[in-house]
């Protein structure tokens, strides 16, 4: 239930760049987290929804982008999507992947 | 979503008439805030810090990371025993609950801090660095610490570690690395404990490595049982190989 720290710190992160914008509610979150990022998108949610009571967020709602993953084989290069950590290069066969995309975890922007 | 082009905005190189309201789309714009920052940046910047604190006085850093009855503590205790002459230690114990870890390690005489996460399922950086901060460890120490007993959550959270280590016991079978990749594709090295049940339980650790290489090709494996001792000397010599 690591969602429950991660939500915390999307509320954290945003009430501090809301109030740098001089907003007083937010209506809008948008977040990034990548299908590879090892969180659970229910739990976060239902997290988010927790903790945004009382906040500057009361009214808001989080909007997830959930990029997929891809790896680049360290061996030959060749670039691919991959839905877990396991598995091989396409091209090669080597296991041995850099993780380009899908592990994300980012606040992209908020609407005021 | 539409696609709205706001070049001839700013050029205004243009003659025709502007009979159509720019102002909802500048107020939208305004409304947007990019933020752009990575969710985990508060606990990585804290590990950093602590990354640079044990860089600083030379200290080998340890993250044991398993899933709860692995053997961790038991672990400790043997290595502490017969380490402790060696190299001087400091321990960080890491439970949802309770001083009984801690109390353990203290009994073996090291240098101990209990850190009790409450709701938290793992340990984070600022956990870390209040611990540190207590303990002010000496140059060229080795600093351990035993995370919360969970396989999932813990690899998430950076402390700033040297190394990272997970331990499995032959009782929790061949498919872990498989079912929990996360926690095995952020290690360095797999301890494989409970080794002196391997004739009461079927466990193939052939295809514990397999499974483990899959998922982390430069997953190094070592067989132990912290139980009886067999295999301890292999993990010693890793451990000292790093203190140089």
């Amino acid at each position: 239930m690591h969602e429950l720290t991660i939500a915390g710190n999307i509320i954290e992160i945003v009430t501090s760049e809301a109030e740098k914008s001089g907003g007083s509610s937010v209506r809008e979150v948008n977040l990034e987290i990548g299908l590879l990022a090892g969180i659970e998108y229910e739990s976060l949610s239902f997290a988010l929804e927790a903790l945004k009571k009382g906040t500057i967020m009361d009214k808001a709602s989080f909007v997830i982008e959930k990029p997929c993953g891809a790896g680049k084989c360290k061996n030959c290069g060749y670039e691919f999507t991959i839905e877990s950590f396991l598995g091989s290069c396409a091209s090669c066969g080597s296991q041995e992947l850099d993780i380009i995309s899908g592990s994300e975890l980012r606040v992209k922007s908020i609407k005021i | 979503m539409t696609k709205v082009d706001h070049h001839h905005h700013n050029e205004h190189d243009h003659e025709h008439p502007h009979d159509h309201d720019h102002h909802h789309e500048n107020t939208a714009k305004k409304d947007e805030v990019t933020v752009s920052r990575d969710i985990l940046e508060i606990n990585n910047r804290i590990a950093e810090r602590n990354r640079g604190l044990f860089q600083a006085r030379n200290i080998f850093s340890i993250n044991i990371m398993s899933s709860p009855g692995s053997g961790k503590t038991t672990l400790l205790e043997r290595t502490l025993v017969d380490l402790k002459d060696k190299e001087s230690f400091y321990v960080i114990e890491g439970d949802q609950q309770t001083s009984m870890d801690a109390d353990r390690i203290k009994a073996v005489g090291i240098p101990v801090l209990q850190v009790n996460t409450g709701s938290g399922c793992h340990l984070d950086a600022n956990m870390v660095n209040w611990a540190i901060n207590e303990f002010n460890p000496s140059p060229g120490s080795v600093v351990i610490i035993e995370n919360v007993g969970n396989l999932i959550c813990p690899s998430l959270f950076d402390l700033g570690e040297k190394s990272r280590i997970v331990v499995m016991s032959t009782t929790e079978g061949e498919d872990k690395p498989l079912k929990y990749p996360d926690m095995f594709r952020n290690a360095d090295l797999c301890l494989i404990n409970k080794t002196d049940l391997l004739q009461h339980v079927y466990c193939n650790i052939e295809k514990v490595i397999e499974n483990g290489l899959k998922v982390n090709g430069r997953l190094k494996f070592l067989k132990v049982s912290a139980l009886t001792g067999e295999g301890m000397e292999d993990w010693y010599k890793w451990i000292l190989a790093n203190t140089g």
